[in-house]
């Protein structure tokens, strides 16, 4: 009696997986088939919503008003001020919070949702430029739009229609190519993220100050000009952090020593370490105001791609030095192409 | 924009009886197109479907299909099978429609439909299409049937289109649409083929296929012969065609009741559609004329369907 019982389980089993497999290939597939189809009104939707003065003001209605809120969020969290409209409270006043610089982006898999159609003419009187994420762009809202965007799918994984599936993947999946458009167009910049995400451990991260994080005493990597190579390896492998900082006699920082500093001058001297770090020395190297946050160090290492940036004060004395490491952990996040 | 011929949603193959006394069976005919119309964005004359055993009623149904193509309204699409037993007869049959077409002078939109892996290999079959299409006016759509295959029963035979010659199938232009009726994997690969085509559609040939997963283009449905407001209700809501959210909380019920509807029936009919659907139909007085003779299984299933629902 046990087994046939733990057979049916077994058959259940992989049913189930089966249709999970089933529905995430028909929603990757939706997702997919929009990628061909991704053309100029996308660009130009882009461009429209990179230049205006006035903000996003996304709306829907069901499922495509859950989307259009997670849109908003994102575009509002990487440096585009958007709003969400309910299409219901618009009819009852919330019209009023669009302005004729505004751009509306509606969201509607059959392109005739009724409460959609309703709020159109007084969008139109408005000025407002209205673009349309839908799978029917022969629809009243793809027609009467400015801009219409196709997201359709070629199939869903659920019938009737009872729970959109594959069609609201694609909607939320292009709002999110929208998005990151628009990050690269605005060069949205580690500083900017942080600013707007205060919260969470990435913006905490990011919001601390230099100061709090940054190594300093004798856990600096530090030489004099005239210091061998030899030595300065030494001190190098002894502080971990790949690179020492070279200080003068009245020991202001004039240089670095790096990892590639070394294979460079293994290439240009045959007896490199006999020789003075001053020799190899990248001068002048980047520094990073005590004061600031961690986001903007992590930007000026982004910007030259570098690794350790020495800490200064306000008379340009040096203060500590931080490493990539110490600023993201383990992780990599690039916020800048 | 869609090609007119080929619109997303419901395309109902209709379910008739060719006989020797094809008179009421027209009489019938005009009735039933009548009262699917306003439901269908299509409709599909099939005599492989009304004759499964080939051959068994050639004249009867190739005079159905020509009364067919009279009383079918020209605002609504029409396909219509040319399939035959090999490549020569299926280009007989083409042109033969052809005249008949043109001698009703019908205006309608109008496609072919064929299946050609009955009689064809997938070897040289686009170089096949574009000669056949050049004798043609109407465009054609492709119909992938492996069940149909299989009960030739020839083992050496491929079941199915192979996607890299959909592929090459899909660079002519006048081939307008596919319709699939085998497993998901294979309908999804034929779609990612297509891809290139934007105005190209792939339908759900199987009903059941559809009730799952339905593709966004639509599906062929006999099952709308038997209710096809139900059939349209689904149809257009999985095809995100229509929203309604004011009326939202009626609208799903609404949904839910169709949409258990239609699947009590066709867990009923889906053994032997060719035989039960006309003889339900001629049971609600809705076509007359002699339905075929039904097997007791078959007589049953017409009996939980009349149970169901004993008036149209």
């Amino acid at each position: 009696m046990v087994k046939p019982k733990k057979s049916n389980k077994r058959r259940g089993a992989v049913k189930t997986i089966r249709e999970a497999k089933d529905v995430l290939r028909i929603e990757a597939e939706g997702i997919y088939s929009l990628i061909d189809r991704v053309g100029e009104e996308f660009a130009e939707a882009v461009q429209w919503i990179y230049k205006t003065r006035g903000r996003v003001i996304v709306t829907g209605i069901g499922k495509s008003g859950i989307v259009g809120r997670k849109i908003v969020a994102t575009l509002n969290s990487t440096g585009t001020q958007s709003l969400f409209l309910h299409p219901v409270e618009a009819m009852h006043g919330d019209l009023g919070m669009v302005s004729p610089d505004d751009i509306v982006l509606i969201l509607s898999s059959s392109g005739e949702t009724d409460e959609l159609k309703m709020i159109l003419p007084t969008l139109k009187d408005l000025g407002t430029r209205i673009i349309c994420f839908t799978g029917n762009s022969d629809s009243t809202l793809g027609r009467n739009s400015d801009l219409t965007v196709y997201a359709g799918v070629e199939r869903e994984a659920c019938p009737f229609g009872l729970a959109p599936t594959a069609s609201t993947t694609a909607m939320l999946a292009l709002g999110d190519a929208l998005c990151v458009a628009l990050i690269n167009r605005r060069r949205f910049q580690p500083a900017d993220f942080h600013r707007c995400h205060p919260g969470g451990v990435l913006g905490e991260r990011l919001r601390a100050p230099i100061e709090m994080i940054m190594r300093t005493g004798s856990s600096i990597p530090r030489v004099r000009e005239e210091t061998l190579v030899s030595e300065a390896i030494k001190e190098m492998d002894e502080k971990t952090l790949g690179s020492t900082l070279v200080m003068d006699e009245s020991d202001r920082l004039v240089g670095i020593v790096t990892d590639g500093d070394l294979r460079r001058g293994l290439c240009r001297y045959e007896k490199l370490l006999e020789k003075p770090v001053k020799a190899i020395m990248t001068k002048n190297p980047k520094t990073v105001y005590f004061s600031g946050f961690v986001a903007d160090a992590l930007e000026i290492m982004e910007q030259h791609e570098i690794t350790v940036l020495p800490v200064t004060g306000p008379k340009g004395e040096l203060l500590g030095i931080i490493h990539l490491h110490d600023l993201l952990g383990k992780g990599h996040i690039k916020f800048t192409m | 924009m869609n090609n007119p011929v080929t619109p997303r949603g419901l395309i109902c193959s209709l379910a008739l009886v060719p006989s020797s006394e094809n008179r009421s069976v027209y009489r019938s005919l005009e009735s039933l197109i009548a009262r699917l119309q306003p439901a269908v964005a299509g409709l599909f004359l099939d005599p492989m479907f009304w004759c499964p055993d080939a051959n068994c009623c050639g004249p009867a149904s190739s005079s159905l299909l020509e009364e067919a193509i009279a009383l079918a309204p020209p605002d609504l699409p029409l396909w219509i099978r040319i399939t035959g037993t090999s490549a020569e007869q299926t280009v007989h049959i083409c042109s033969q429609l052809e005249n008949v077409c043109r001698r009703l002078k019908y205006r309608g939109p109008l496609a072919w439909v064929d299946t050609p892996l009955f009689y064809h290999s997938n070897r040289g079959l686009p170089e096949y299409y574009q000669s056949l299409l050049r004798d043609t006016e109407f465009n054609l759509i492709v119909d992938n049937d492996p069940q149909l295959i299989r009960k030739i029963g020839d083992t050496t035979k491929r079941k199915n289109i192979r996607t890299a010659v959909l592929k090459k199938l899909v660079q002519e232009p006048r081939l307008i649409a596919l319709i699939h009726r085998g497993d998901l994997r294979r309908g999804i690969n034929y779609q990612k083929a297509v891809r290139g085509r934007s105005d190209f559609l792939v339908y759900d040939g199987g009903e059941s296929n559809f009730l799952k997963r339905p593709s966004a283009s639509g599906v062929i449905s006999v099952g709308a012969n038997l209710l096809p407001y139900d059939w349209r209700t689904i149809t257009l809501a999985s095809l995100n065609l229509e929203d309604d959210h004011l009326g939202q909380a009626a609208s799903f019920r609404h949904l839910w009741e169709s949409g258990q509807r239609v699947r009590t029936l066709q867990k009923h009919y889906k053994q032997s559609p060719a035989s039960i659907i006309p003889a339900v139909l001629a049971a609600w007085g809705l076509i007359s004329g002699k339905t075929k003779g039904l097997a007791p299984e078959e007589e049953r299933a017409k009996e939980r369907i009349l149970e169901h629902l004993p008036e149209p």
